[in-house]
């Protein structure tokens, strides 16, 4: 550790050389003053890639695109020791008996560039026994072949090692193979319904030019049988989901489209018959066509959002210190293969792998993930221990009695599926116009069909009539919702807000009062010094003395405190003796002198709450008070979001004292303020609020997260509420917030200006239609003009979107 | 203008084949993977012992 320099007054912005992350705290190597590095994670990645002769990695990260950002390494301390393990091998691993290999495929945290391809697939080059490593970057998952005699640990260590913490896929679900036939599916459609519909416009517009005789009414059936691929296989997702809709009541704009396929083609089969050769055939399959892409290109952006959730999945799937009868040693192993009755050991800082009882040993534990509360439990032998809290103070024995599905987390994820699954999805905006769209349709239609029937005879009226309900097929709506959503979309994962489905945008829009947790959504969730005061003068600086001492302990205090001591430059001393005290403090040799540092006792005046102090041989030398701080410009973003017509709320779980002064700090009035609230008591609270909107952190917002209209998972937050929220906001603060309702309103706002658009259209050929002015051409010409206006008023966006847009790219 | 009872199918039985060599594409999975391969191509071949060699340790 001593080639570790901090130096804390350099002005200028530096960027960290391996992750280009801003430097706060610099770290370098001895001797070379070039690089730094914003933590040592990043420093060891940069090591060893010098020491392996990659450094064209940094080359080609400078050139090469950048997909998604990312931020500090944390060092790799995991040895993978489980995956040597048999259990093991017969999960995830694929033997090759011809070719004598295995294959092992890992979902790779932190892959984002050019550069992450070429380092990782340079892995047979540098590692031995490695025979192909092969790379999906968009699903960030690397397949590794290697010889059966490697051990998976040694290669799961190197990837590792170069800073990507690696998690073991099973191999190839039936979710996924699923999905990948889907996606063939799609393309196969899509792909039949360009050739055809542009082979179609071919003989379309023969006939159109003036084609006449023989070779028109040739022309006429080629483009028959060409729109028959068209309308029997590219065309099944729109009559699955119209019937499906339909025999559930609920509206939906592929009514509409069906209604006018079928129309379209049975008036044009008809015609065929009778010798006609204008058809709308034509139409309706370039119809056909730009809604399947238009739909795709929607998948695709949605998709982008939820490779995310695929991290949630490896929730628990950790490591664990089980007891081995035979051999009388602790052995690692995957903590999914953990059982009944089990005996394990966890070692401070780690996750408890399962439910169990202690059987030896006390320690702390942060319960936070399963009761909310955030200060640290006492645990002793016989106590009950959690899966997903954590261990904070000495390593314990456990007997497991609950694993994985019947433990107590595996049920709460359980009914926030169950939940999830019963959740109403939202009857769009453009669904319900759909709604309005059919009925005025028949109505119309109807009107027309008498009249002219009345006017002129059967033969013009069921003509005129045809022609209206084919021209009034909303494509220009169904065509450009899918496209404006998933612009901004793709809008939001590039400012760092990744959103699980497109309806979410028009929830947040709709919603009409917003929920804050207090701890770490609205503040930083740390505990930030406060006060400070030396009543003793030391040699020693009592920074410094703080900060080596807090740096060993487990507490989030502690933690908290090195943090911030570390950021205002406190020296690192050598410490000797030391001990922490589950509940009580800490307590080491800093200089020859023992220090304590533990709870202020007596008095405490004027500082109220957290507050510690620093003692040496029983005498109070500094006094450290400690409170958690709004974050950066939240009442400014609060006040913003306020103007944008929301009402906010803190909901806490926190003492009122505590919840009035960041309310009053932020400008939430009192009566808007809810205190000392549980996790059941918020879950209760929004289920009676519609339209509203939870932003939360940690898992004890899981229920009211999963329960509200829109649940916003704030950056730092566990895998849990993940699960049960909308949106996730990869980056801290409450900007992405109020980027979110601002595009989220910007975007609802475009899709009715399509709306309007596309109702102008239809009246129109409506009107033309009654008066027998809708022939096949005219309607080639007219809906793509429709199409096309909507399409392009979507690319060009509202000016609010096009700045996101651009400030967006700036940032990256 | 017989000559349009030549080139007419010619051009379909051309756009038929591309579609078909399309959907053998589809299947054989060449568009699972969108992103990677895009980029893959834009890497070098050579082994990194070379870089090593030419560079050295880079500043």
């Amino acid at each position: 550790m001593e080639d570790i320099q901090h130096t804390h007054e350099s002005k200028t912005v530096l960027q960290c050389s391996h992750c280009g992350e801003k430097v706060v705290t610099e770290f370098k190597n001895q001797n070379d003053d070039d690089h730094v590095f914003c933590c040592t994670g990043c420093r060891a990645v940069f090591n060893i890639l010098a020491s392996k002769g990659l450094e064209e990695y940094y080359d080609m990260k400078e050139k090469g695109p950048i997909f998604k950002a990312r931020g500090p390494i944390k060092e790799n301390k995991e040895n993978f020791r489980y995956m040597d393990s048999s259990e093991f091998e017969s999960e995830f691993i694929q033997f090759n008996e011809t070719t004598g290999t295995k294959t092992v495929r890992f979902y790779l945290e932190g892959i984002h560039c050019l550069a992450c391809l070429w380092l990782l697939e340079k892995l047979p080059e540098f590692k031995k026994g490695i025979t192909q490593s092969r790379l999906e970057m968009s699903d960030s998952v690397l397949a590794v072949t290697m010889e059966k005699n490697v051990f998976v640990s040694d290669v799961a260590r190197e990837i590792a090692d170069l800073g990507y913490p690696p998690h073991p896929l099973a191999s190839r679900g039936d979710l996924e193979s699923l999905e990948i036939k889907e996606n063939r599916k799609d393309l196969s459609r899509i792909g039949v319904a360009a050739f055809c519909s542009m082979n179609i416009m071919l003989y379309a517009v023969s006939i159109y030019g003036g084609a006449e005789g023989v070779l028109a009414t040739q022309f006429a059936w080629v483009t028959f049988v060409l729109s028959l691929p068209v309308l029997f296989y590219s065309a099944i997702p729109f009559y699955k989901s119209a019937w499906s809709t339909l025999k559930k009541g609920t509206p939906s704009i592929d009514q509409p489209v069906v209604l006018a396929i079928v129309v379209g083609s049975i008036s044009g089969i008809i015609d065929i018959l009778n010798g006609k050769v204008d058809t709308y055939f034509d139409s309706l399959s370039v119809l056909v066509f730009l809604l399947l892409f238009s739909r795709y290109i929607l998948k695709k952006a949605q998709k982008k959002g939820l490779d995310s959730s695929l991290a949630g999945s490896f929730f628990g799937n950790g490591l664990a210190h089980r007891f081995n009868s035979d051999t009388g040693q602790f052995e690692d192993v995957y903590s999914r293969f953990l059982k009944v009755g089990d005996i394990i050991k966890v070692m401070p800082g780690e996750i408890f792998p399962a439910d169990g009882d202690i059987k030896k040993g006390q320690t702390t534990a942060d319960l936070s993930l399963i009761s909310g509360e955030s200060n640290p439990i006492n645990m002793f032998p016989g106590t009950v221990v959690f899966n997903g809290t954590v261990n904070l103070g000495n390593p314990v024995e456990i007997r497991v009695s609950h694993v994985a599905k019947e433990s107590r987390l595996g049920k709460i994820l359980e009914k926030i599926q169950l939940d999830r699954s019963e959740k109403s999805p939202l009857l769009s905006t453009v669904d319900k116009i759909a709604h309005q769209f059919i009925v005025a349709i028949f109505v119309v239609s109807a009107f027309v069909l008498g009249a002219n029937w009345y006017l002129f005879d059967a033969a013009t009226a069921i003509t005129r009539t045809l022609s209206l309900v084919i021209v009034t097929c909303p494509c220009a709506l169904a065509l450009a919702t899918p496209l404006a959503l998933s612009r901004s979309l793709n809008l939001a994962a590039k400012a760092g807000i990744i959103i699980k489905t497109f309806d979410v945008l028009e929830r947040v829009a709709r919603s009409k009062s917003i929920l804050f947790d207090k701890t770490g959504t609205i503040t930083y969730g740390t505990l930030s010094i406060d006060g400070w005061k030396d009543i003793i003068e030391t040699k020693t600086p009592s920074k410094d003395i703080i900060y080596s001492l807090e740096k060993y302990s487990n507490h989030p205090v502690g933690k908290s405190l090195t943090q911030q001591l570390g950021d205002e430059g406190a020296l690192e001393l050598p410490v000797a003796d030391f001990i922490e005290q589950s509940g009580v403090g800490v307590s080491g040799k800093v200089n020859g002198t023992l220090f304590e540092i533990k709870k202020l006792e007596g008095k405490t005046g004027s500082y109220p709450t957290n507050t510690i102090g620093l003692y040496s041989e029983d005498k109070l030398i500094t006094i450290v008070s400690l409170k958690d701080t709004p974050r950066h410009n939240a009442k400014g973003y609060i006040q913003k979001l306020k103007k944008l017509g929301k009402t906010a709320f803190i909901l806490s779980g926190d003492s009122k004292q505590n919840v009035a002064r960041i309310g009053s700090a932020v400008g939430i009035e009192t009566e808007k303020q809810f205190s000392e609230f549980t996790p059941e008591d918020k879950h209760e609270l929004i289920s009676q609020m519609p339209d509203v909107m939870m932003v939360g952190d940690g898992a004890n917002d899981a229920m009211a997260l999963q329960k509200a209209n829109v649940g916003v998972a704030v950056s730092g937050s566990v895998e849990v509420s993940l699960r049960a929220a909308d949106v996730y906001l990869t980056t801290p603060g409450l900007k992405p917030l109020t980027d979110l309702v601002e595009l989220s309103d910007e975007t609802l706002k475009l899709i009715k200006r399509n709306l309007m658009i596309s109702v102008i259209y239809n009246l129109l050929g409506a009107t033309l239609a009654a008066f027998g002015h809708i022939t096949p051409l005219t309607a080639a010409v007219l809906m793509p003009i429709s199409s096309f206006t909507v399409l392009f008023t979507t690319l060009y966006g509202t000016k609010w979107l096009r700045g996101f847009r651009k400030q967006s790219e700036v940032a990256l | 203008m017989s000559i349009i009872y030549v080139l007419a199918p010619l051009a379909l039985l051309l756009g038929t084949s591309a579609i078909i060599a399309f959907l053998w594409a589809v299947n054989k999975g060449q568009f699972d993977d969108m992103e990677t391969p895009a980029n893959r191509m834009l890497l070098e071949d050579e082994p990194i012992q070379n870089e090593t060699n030419n560079k050295g340790t880079d500043s």
